[in-house]
């Protein structure tokens, strides 16, 4: 290595431009394996095809992982073979999510579902419930709606520019599955020890935080939905243990005329249902896709 | 504001262009009032203590240049006094009020103080000590007293350095300020290395770490290991230095775009053979500041040995004070101090390999991590009866090394290659194995950045 040459801004620019073309490979590659990197962005993919199978579907069943691992949709169409369905369930998501993407998937279609099924706990539908901006940017939110969404939810300088780059870069956008799949290739028991790691940094966060609830998601969720034509239902799901819920949610339900299809204490469903303690497992699925399926037929095809 | 924000760097961007375009004079008018809107936005309510801590330095600067010997003593006790007071009364009033409480409780008597709700002023350590340099300095004649009210007011505020410095003297900074700057040709390319490797420590190592380290220290009691917590102290001494020295490399590289050189901080602090070699390394602005203006008026190693370990120890405790009015701070300073006297006693007389020296110096440095970051002295006690007597490997260890190794192990090798022969920058690669190192730099601050950013964690000080 030589001594060190005195090189100007120009000189300079060919180091500028290497990184200049490297972040371009770096999101032309991040586009090329989007789909791919994992199976919530593979289900994100078939949205616009999930959507477009509503002529001949009456129902639209939307929520997060509880409800994909739920709801059986297989059992569900020998339980209820009058009724069909079709499900959007991105992990991680919550009401704010599914405002956005119902916005750019479903109201951009030609069909809007007669009943829209959301399924759900407590926290998914209250606006405390962190936005996960990166991807909320890239994959629900449409560009019109971004505007909308930087006002309402107050991002700042920095919230939007990032959200307005997610919006437009694959790379920015599927960071933290990037990061996941990256992380977990080089560092042996990474998703255990990020759980446990998460779990003992939000334990601290969340004991020392009190939730002030408020529904003003939930709120124009619900109004979006309406105007289309749609009749909404909303499911609190079932847990290991028997939740609340909010006397505020109960009076927003009431007073919009949101009909309520309640899961928390399914008849027979024991903690044992559960495979992690959250999730339901397949004796739970069984459990809930069979009440599903005769709410259903007491609430809307026998007394449409 | 932080550096790692795109308000920080649209703000950069809007200041450097405006910049270019003008002359000195307006230069410096320009840096003065984007260096008060950059603190303003932090909380415009302390832009009137900045601005009159400066003011106040000013005048008495002004008076010791001017005045007899007795006049220049009163202007300089009256001068530090209050800025000492100020800084007292924000950053250590309501340690002192409860420590007050505790000692009279644990005497016997009953007494319930109110904690006061003080907001601690951003930076006011650092520009305190930035201003109380300049007024020293006055009065030992070393620095001669600026007239213009504008020029020491950016010497004070100037935004690279104002809020987690580094604490520049005025016989390096104000001349730089006060005279037409001089742009050379490599100020761009040192400038951008700078920055690149600054972004790389904060937003990859330091943000990463930071996550593994706070996991640890919050931890339910009963459900770590000591091996879960040896992994946390070290993800703690990579978050704090990735963490400061990447906002230090930021503050030069930027400030080196703007055509002036700020003082190295950090000179690969965990290569450090003992604890003199690591306060020569380690936040260099500070420790330098506490030699000078502490420890050699103190005395230095002037008035034997005794004397010596007295100064050496009430430095080291101040330094931790400094850092946060909090007992871990003192025992973090007072471990230091210690360390420091026995390294001086030799109580080793086997001279050992320097890779030794270094790894033995390393875990020292840890030890005195654990008690800096610990919630309370309780809590660094059960953590270091763990280390020692419960080591047990689990998922979370092997996960917490294994970050570790992902985000630090390049950084120790450059800085190995870097140390090896003294004055070898990133800089002076030729262009091509610039361009490969920021490529990974810019893969790294992208792809692995974590999803919740921190906080630059000198700002509390």
């Amino acid at each position: 290595m030589s001594e060190f040459r005195v090189t100007n801004f120009r000189q300079e620019l060919k180091v500028l431009v290497v990184l200049v073309c490297f972040f371009v490979g770096l999101e032309l590659i991040a586009r090329m394996v989007s789909e791919s990197l994992d199976d919530d962005r593979a289900h994100i993919a078939q949205f616009d095809e999930l959507v477009g199978e509503l002529g001949e579907k009456k129902g639209a069943v939307l929520g997060n992982s509880l409800l994909l691992h739920g709801l059986d949709l297989e059992q569900f169409a020998q339980e209820s073979p009058d009724f069909s369905t079709i499900r959007v369930t991105p992990v991680s998501s919550a009401v704010l999510d599914w405002g956005h993407l119902y916005e750019r998937y479903f109201l951009k279609g030609e069909e809007l579902p007669e009943h829209l099924f959301v399924g759900f706990v407590a926290h998914h539908v209250d606006d405390s419930e962190p936005a996960k901006l990166r991807r909320l940017s890239r994959h629900f939110a449409s560009t019109g709606s971004l505007s909308q969404l930087w006002e309402r939810e107050r991002f700042d300088f920095h919230q939007r520019v990032q959200s307005g780059l997610s919006h437009v870069s694959a790379l920015i956008g599927d960071q933290p599955a990037h990061r996941e799949r990256v992380l977990d290739y080089f560092i042996d028991w990474y998703r255990l020890g990020l759980r446990t790691n998460q779990d003992w940094v939000t334990g601290e966060v969340e004991s020392s935080v009190e939730r002030q609830s408020s529904f003003e998601r939930m709120t124009r969720f619900v109004d979006m939905v309406q105007a289309g034509g749609t009749r909404l239902w909303i499911i609190p799901l079932s847990q290991p243990e028997y939740w609340e819920l909010n006397p505020g949610l109960l009076e927003l339900i009431e007073k919009k005329g949101v009909g309520l299809m309640d899961a928390r204490s399914i008849p027979g469903m024991t903690a044992d249902d559960f495979s992690d303690g959250y999730h339901l497992g397949e004796s739970g699925a069984e459990k809930f896709t069979r009440w599903f399926a005769k709410e259903i037929s007491e609430k809307i095809t026998q007394d449409p | 504001m932080i550096f790692n924000s795109y308000q920080f760097w649209a703000f950069f961007a809007l200041v450097a262009l405006a910049y270019r375009f003008l002359g000195h004079r307006q230069q410096n008018h320009l840096l003065l009032a984007a260096s008060y809107f950059f603190y303003a936005c932090w909380d415009w309510r302390f832009l009137g203590l900045i601005i009159g801590i400066t003011a106040v330095h000013y005048v008495a600067a002004l008076k010791i240049g001017e005045g007899d010997e007795k006049e220049r003593r009163r202007w300089l006790v009256g001068s530090v006094a209050i800025s000492l007071l100020l800084l007292g009364i924000f950053k250590y009033l309501n340690f002192f009020i409860e420590s007050t409480g505790v000692f009279l409780g644990r005497i016997g008597f009953e007494a319930h103080f109110e904690s006061l709700s003080i907001i601690l002023p951003v930076g006011i350590s650092f520009y305190t000590f930035q201003t109380l340099s300049y007024t020293i300095d006055v009065l030992r004649g070393e620095t001669k007293p600026t007239r213009n009210f504008g020029d020491f007011a950016l010497y004070v505020a100037y935004f690279p350095q104002l809020v987690a410095g580094p604490i520049e003297r005025s016989s390096r900074l104000l001349p730089q300020i006060t005279n037409p700057r001089k742009h050379r040709a490599e100020d761009f390319t040192i400038g951008l290395s700078l920055v690149m490797v600054g972004l790389f420590l904060k937003v990859a190592v330091a943000d990463n770490l930071a996550f593994v380290a706070n996991g640890v220290f919050e931890a339910p009691e009963g459900g770590i290991t000591g091996t879960d917590v040896l992994a946390g102290v070290y993800a703690f001494a990579f978050q704090i230095y990735g963490d400061f020295a990447g906002y230090s490399f930021i503050a030069c590289g930027v400030s080196r775009w703007l055509g002036i050189r700020l003082m190295t901080n950090f000179k690969r602090p965990y290569l450090a053979k003992g604890p003199s070699d690591f306060w020569n390394r380690w936040h260099i602005s500070l420790s330098s500041w506490l030699r000078d203006y502490l420890y050699i008026p103190l005395g230095g190693n002037r008035k034997g040995v005794g004397i010596t370990y007295r100064n050496l120890m009430l430095t080291m405790v101040i330094g931790g004070l400094w850092h946060g009015a909090a007992w871990t701070f003192v025992i973090w300073g007072l471990i230091h101090g210690v360390l420091l006297c026995l390294y001086r006693i030799k109580l080793i007389k086997v001279k050992v390999p320097a890779v030794v020296a270094v790894l033995v110096f390393f875990h020292l440095t840890c030890l005195t991590w654990l008690f800096f970051r610990a919630d309370s002295f309780g809590q660094a006690m059960v953590f270091l009866e763990l280390i020692f007597f419960e080591q047990g490997l689990t998922p979370f260890s092997s996960y917490a090394f294994g970050s570790l190794a992902f985000f630090c192990l390049p950084l120790v090798v450059a800085e190995i290659w870097s140390d090896r022969k003294e004055g070898r920058r990133l800089h002076h690669l030729p262009w091509q194995g610039r361009a490969a190192v920021y490529c990974y730099f810019v893969w790294m601050i992208i792809t692995c950045a974590p999803t919740v950013y921190s906080d630059f964690i000198y700002f509390q000080f």
